[in-house]
């Protein structure tokens, strides 16, 4: 008999709150090996067993935390675990991927992944521990903030906790783990919805690597490759992401003003630089995720207390985005929605729209451009909807644009509020973010500014290649996701030369050359078997998975996998009501310029939808037909 | 005069945010930053070629839509030079 896969426990659950039952839920080797984990195996769960539109708060909804085989592996920045559910922002599938040390503790309890249905009747505090689910009384823990919460469950476990957010069902409310965040998409608030407060988890022993010796040995290699690349090794562990916002500026990708412009004047004062010299401090222990050596978080001084630094997200949506230049403000509102448990992008992308529907006189919410004085307030009535004006602002940007007006500079699609890179000068992303599968995430999007400015040059303003691009950064970014690691490992897909010396004739030549890189990369992805290589360089993900759990894995398999669970997203979404046109983004950004002197300065999203269509294999109608379905081996009971 | 701000890691280990220097190109302003770093006793501080590999904007404009190095200078410009680590 073949040996078992490693590395993964080999049991999933179905906790159901309602009747306290738990449950036994198949999910055989085979699946393992051709859903990985995490997000993908998540989302074979929902392919298997949603079939029509559900309500986000409706008690069947389910939750998956998943984790994925590289968690509490010998391998780099990889205790990140995903957790799913329908989202209450957008009503289709959202996935949120965490760096705290939950996924490792559930493995350690013996699973690699746990679905929760039901509403349970009371406050309800589940436990996940090797000897069994218990489902405990929450009242006590009610009402608590996310440290707070976490704080007084104590104990050495993994919790996932909600905050007030999630209690009173903000649309956007996340799900705290340490102090990483399950951000977007409003799993706190469906949590709430089922009266869960917190899950813990803990247990002994994880499941051990099929060949540990191996992947031990290619995990310090992948670790140096890390620490000697100029990103992952100098720039984000000394500025975090906040390092990346000059360069946005500069770029004129940092979105100002609710996205009307891509420059902000006063950047200097909100630039990584400026937040380094004035507020880290030396001690970030345990503000980054677990088992990474990049450590990408900084530490920052709030009242005496150390906590975690806000992200280029957030700075750049609560800063340029609504011209303030006060770095201070932002530390303090960004500690202020993790502990009431908020995203932080969307929190951010909701007050920054509401500052221009009162400048246009469409509703007054008290919230100006400029103005920042009663921002913490509204923050807090928000985060616990305790006025009329939070009450709205609770509901996110997509269901106020319905109410009060603005769609056409609405920042959002699908429902997600974008993230803070203004797609003007970074067309590829603006095509990412329309047709992402959870909405406007810069990440699902398939990160393309960092080949249009960030990392590369490719470019930004040209359509051309960037549907290729974009289908096989998407479906890299979602491989590697499943597998455990964090996105910034995908760094190193570019050699460091190129970053080290950007003005050299080979990175000018591959900036020009990479819109049809895409097209020859995706030809090779349409046909794996010419990628049956792993290029440790590149894409060392595939050698530790396969290290790690024994299964046969190439690049292009594990591409494959990528584009495996992007279109089992696809399908689910359908089944939730997905159509074509919602593939799309505010008038703002397709239809006006961001730079008067440039016809360039716009998101010709139609033209790169059409191609992105069909390099996906779908039809005019953005649907994934029988033959892609049956090649992805979607279409057996596998 | 120019005004030249620095961002990224360069500004992190030189604890320098801008320098003004008199130059009339962008290499000259390379060799005149040189200048000012060593003068300031910088340790490890770029040279004139580091400095080529940093990606420089002159008045908000990547010096390589301009005419690269030779990119003429005159006083109140401002170059931005950011490490090649800092998004490129
Ligand atoms: S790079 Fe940052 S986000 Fe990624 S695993 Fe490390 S600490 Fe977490």
């Amino acid at each position: 008999m073949a040996k078992k896969l490693g590395a993964y426990t080999g049991k999933v659950i179905k906790i159901n709150l309602t009747d306290k039952t738990i449950a036994d839920y198949p999910f055989s080797e085979k699946q393992r090996e051709l859903f990985l984990g995490g997000k993908i195996m998540a989302s074979k769960i929902f392919y298997d067993n949603l079939f029509e539109k559900i309500d986000a708060y409706d008690e069947n909804n389910m939750v998956v935390i998943s984790t994925s085989p590289l968690n509490g592996m010998p391998a780099p920045s990889s205790s990140r675990f995903n957790i799913s559910a329908v989202s209450p922002l957008t009503g289709l599938l959202t996935s949120s991927n965490c760096g705290g040390d939950f996924g490792i503790n559930l493995k350690k309890a013996g699973y690699d992944a746990v679905i929760i249905t039901g509403k349970a009747e009371e406050k309800t505090l589940l436990q996940i521990t090797d000897e069994g689910v218990e489902f405990k009384n929450a009242d006590s823990l009610w009402g608590l903030h996310t440290s707070e919460v976490q704080t007084k469950i104590g104990g050495r476990c993994g919790k996932l906790v909600i905050g007030p957010a999630g209690e009173k069902l903000v649309r956007y409310a996340c799900i705290i783990n340490e102090e990483r965040a399950a951000g977007r998409g409003g799993l706190g608030a469906v949590f709430g919805s089922k009266n869960l407060k917190a899950v813990t988890a803990s247990g002994k022993k994880g499941p051990e690597a099929y060949d540990k010796e191996k992947l031990q040995e290619f995990n310090k290699k992948w670790v140096k490759a890390l620490k000697d690349h100029p990103l992952t090794g100098k720039q984000l562990p000394q500025l975090g992401t906040a390092g990346l916002l000059t360069a946005m500026q500069m770029k004129h990708m940092l979105a100002t003003k609710n996205f009307a412009k891509g420059q902000y004047e006063d950047y200097e004062k909100l630039s990584g630089d400026y937040l380094a010299e004035n507020f880290h401090r030396k001690d970030a222990k345990g503000k980054s995720c677990k088992s990474c050596p990049i450590q990408c978080a900084r530490a920052v001084e709030l009242n005496g207390k150390l906590i975690k630094g806000p992200e280029v997200e957030i700075i750049g949506l609560l800063g340029a985005g609504i011209l303030n230049n006060d770095l201070e403000k932002i530390i303090r509102w960004n500690y202020e929605m993790d502990e009431l448990g908020m995203d932080t992008i969307s929190a951010s992308g909701v007050i920054s729209f509401a500052m221009e529907l009162n400048e246009k006189g469409l509703w007054d919410s008290g919230l100006k451009f400029g103005e920042t004085d009663n921002v913490l307030d509204a923050i807090i009535e928000m985060g616990e909807r305790s006025t009329e004006r939070g009450n709205e602002l609770a509901e996110g940007v997509k269901r106020m644009s319905e109410k009060f007006g603005g769609k056409d500079f609405a920042p959002h699609s699908k429902g997600l509020e974008l993230s803070a890179y203004e797609p003007r000068s970074a067309v590829g992303q603006g095509l990412g973010y329309a047709v992402a599968n959870r909405g406007g995430c810069h990440l699902n999007a398939g990160y393309l500014v960092f080949a249009e400015g960030l990392g590369l040059s490719a470019n930004p303003r040209t359509p051309k290649g960037k549907a290729s691009l974009t289908t096989l950064f998407q479906n890299i970014m979602e491989a590697v996701s499943a597998g455990g690691n964090c996105l910034f490992t995908v760094y190193c897909f570019v050699p460091g030369f190129m970053i080290k010396k950007p003005n050299s004739f080979i990175t000018r030549t591959v900036n020009k050359l990479a819109p049809y890189l895409g097209g020859v990369l995706y030809f090779a992805g349409k046909k794996p078997e010419l990628l049956a290589l792993n290029l440790s360089a590149m894409l060392p993900h595939a050698i530790a998975c396969k290290h790690a759990t024994g299964s046969k894995l190439n690049m292009g398999k594990f591409i494959r996998i990528g584009e495996r669970g992007y279109n089992m997203e696809r399908i689910v979404n359908i089944r939730l009501g997905l159509k074509a046109e919602d593939d799309t983004l505010p008038k703002r950004l397709t239809h006006e310029l961001q730079d008067a002197s440039d016809k360039k300065s716009f998101v010709p999203l139609e033209f790169m939808k059409k191609r992105y269509y069909l390099m996906r294999g779908w039809g005019k109608d953005g649907v994934p037909p029988k033959k892609l379905i049956k090649k992805l081996k979607l279409d057996t009971t596998v | 005069m120019v005004k030249v701000k620095f961002f990224g890691v360069l500004r992190l280990e030189t604890k320098i945010a801008s320098v003004e220097v008199e130059a009339k190109t962008v290499k000259k302003a390379y060799e005149a930053v040189e200048a000012d770093l060593k003068a300031k006793g910088i340790e490890n501080a770029p040279t004139a070629k580091d400095l080529k590999d940093y990606i420089t904007f002159v008045n908000g404009i990547n010096i390589y839509k301009l005419k690269r190095q030779a990119t003429k200078l005159k006083a109140g410009d401002e170059i931005v030079l950011m490490s090649p680590v800092s998004g490129g």
